[in-house]
């Protein structure tokens, strides 16, 4: 499959601080990605790099094939929303979409009009007077109707309800269903986005520390509960990202297995075994702690 | 070209910052004028610069210009180069526009005796002095050269910040002092006010266009290395 990104060894350096470090990693065309992470893990700096926003202090990147820095062909076909998006302090809504009318050569008027009404969006309105939820539908409704062969999504439900946020799910789904797009989405709310993930893209202090198939993921790593002395005995040999023990039983949670053996295996010793949602599983992985590399070792 | 009409375009939305405000601040301050002229009973003439605000506008103009939206325009995946064409087009398309009404107003204000107040707001001596097409250019080159100095002055603060611009500043008035200083140790004062009385306006402004040109130069070289 066809490429839209392709990362390798990328830097971005603030001085001494490292906001993206040695990242590679490429994204297929068509798929929608989940690009997951603490505050300050790199997220937003990896996708001003792409966008040719800010410039990497090394590395090399092709996006559609070319370097995206001043290059029309690859610019137009990305539409990236970001949470700090700034407007021009005299524009309402309707300036905005009229703008994007004129800059995104996919953009689709009816489908914007439709996504204002969803989104009880007031046209008239100062973008300097919208409430923090009406902001960020502005950002959702540009992001969607653009139809950018590339779009991102960067924390793009900062203050939005749960209806809104339910609204640009299935809105999105919709459209990505009749006309596929690459679409990159970076959020907090794992939970509610991970049915529509199809691949994650996990980062933690600048580096990128999970790169896989959503499917592939949930195979990927389990929890396994049982008597603290049978689990222990399991585990050796195995990366841990989190052990819980309660009373005389233990529950770890356990990356990169060969899960039918160890399934099978923890079945033959009367273990119990559970998936590990998404969210806990990045939880896991990004909670600063070293627990990995001293599990690994015992 | 699609983006370099989006930028004009964006722009352009903005019709308070182009239209509505400068339309305020100078037929307001006309209109003050007007009045006054009209109740001055004396016979004299009413000279006044009110109609340089405009000219100050459109220089504060070109500083807000890339303050208000060059984060917009670059977070709308817009390639510098079309911000920076657009931009200038813009600023370009707005002095035409403002020099041609303040040079129908000041024919009008000629042909009507100072607006049958004999007030001189628009048509003012030496200002004014040249051929209808010397006037028209004499407008039209300041308004460009203050439109790209502000300009060139936003563009350098997107590209260094706030600590660039506060290091520049100093940097500028150090070698100001330093200029004038050896202007009166060497007492060119005097050749300097002649040279500059011995010209017409135009032949003055005529000296502003490779300055111009400059702040052009400089203006797109901040801003293709300029990140939000």
């Amino acid at each position: 499959m066809k490429n839209v990104i392709e990362v390798k060894q990328l830097d971005k350096s603030y001085g001494t601080f490292k906001a993206v470090h040695n990242t590679s990693f490429s994204v297929q065309a068509d798929k929608i990605y989940g690009l997951l992470g603490r505050n300050g893990a790199g997220k937003t700096t990896l996708m001003k790099l792409i966008t040719a926003q800010i410039f990497p202090t090394s590395g090399d990147m092709k996006v559609f094939g070319e370097n995206p820095y001043e290059n029309a062909k690859v610019l137009s076909q990305i539409c990236f929303i970001k949470e700090s998006q700034k407007y021009p302090d005299l524009y309402n809504i309707l300036d905005v979409l009229e703008v994007s009318k004129s800059i995104f050569p996919n953009w689709d008027v009816n489908f914007s009009m439709s996504l204002i009404k969803d989104f009880n969006l007031p046209l008239n309105r100062r973008i300097k007077k919208l409430s923090r939820g009406m902001l960020s539908a502005v950002g959702i409704v540009i992001g969607l109707a653009s139809r950018a062969p590339l779009t991102i999504f960067d924390e793009p439900y900062l203050g939005l309800d749960a209806v809104s946020r339910g609204i640009f799910y299935d809105r999105l789904m919709e459209d990505y269903a009749e006309h596929p797009r690459t679409v990159i989405l970076s959020t907090h709310l794992i939970d509610e986005v991970s049915n529509l993930l199809e691949h994650i893209l996990v980062m933690d202090n600048g580096k990128l520390i999970i790169d896989q198939d959503a499917e592939e993921l949930r195979d990927w790593a389990f929890t396994v509960t049982g008597q603290t002395s049978k689990v222990e005995a399991f585990l050796i040999g195995k990366e841990i990202v989190h052990r819980e023990p309660f009373g005389g039983l233990l529950s770890a949670t356990v990356i990169r297995s060969q899960n039918d053996t160890d399934r099978k295996q923890a079945a033959a010793i009367g273990l119990e075994i559970s998936p590990v949602s998404l969210q806990q599983l990045v939880i896991h992985l990004t909670n600063g702690k070293s627990e990995q590399k001293g599990a690994i070792a015992k | 070209m699609k983006r370099i009409s989006g930028v004009l375009k964006l722009h352009y939305r903005d019709k308070w910052g182009w239209i509505y405000i400068p339309a305020i601040i100078l037929f307001s301050s006309f209109a003050i004028n007007l009045i006054i002229s009209f109740l001055m009973t004396n016979q004299k003439d009413l000279y006044t610069g009110g109609v340089s605000s405009i000219f100050f506008y459109t220089f504060i103009a070109g500083i807000f210009l890339v303050a208000k939206s060059f984060s917009f325009a670059i977070g709308m995946s817009i390639r510098r180069i079309d911000y920076f064409i657009g931009s200038s087009l813009f600023g370009t398309i707005s002095s035409t526009l403002i020099a041609s009404l303040i040079f129908l107003l000041a024919l009008l204000e000629k042909q009507t005796n100072g607006w049958g107040t004999r007030l001189h707001f628009f048509h003012l001596p030496y200002v004014n002095d040249g051929t209808l097409s010397e006037q028209f250019i004499l407008y039209m080159i300041i308004l460009l050269n203050l439109f790209f100095l502000g300009f060139l002055i936003s563009s350098f603060a997107r590209r260094f910040g706030g600590k660039g611009m506060f290091i520049f500043s100093l940097a500028l008035l150090l070698i100001g002092s330093i200029f004038f200083f050896l202007i009166s140790q060497y007492e060119v004062w005097g050749s300097i006010f002649s040279w500059f009385t011995s010209r017409t306006a135009v032949q003055i402004a005529y000296w502003l266009v490779p300055f111009t040109l400059l702040y052009l130069l400089g203006s797109y070289r901040m801003l293709r290395k300029a990140v939000i």
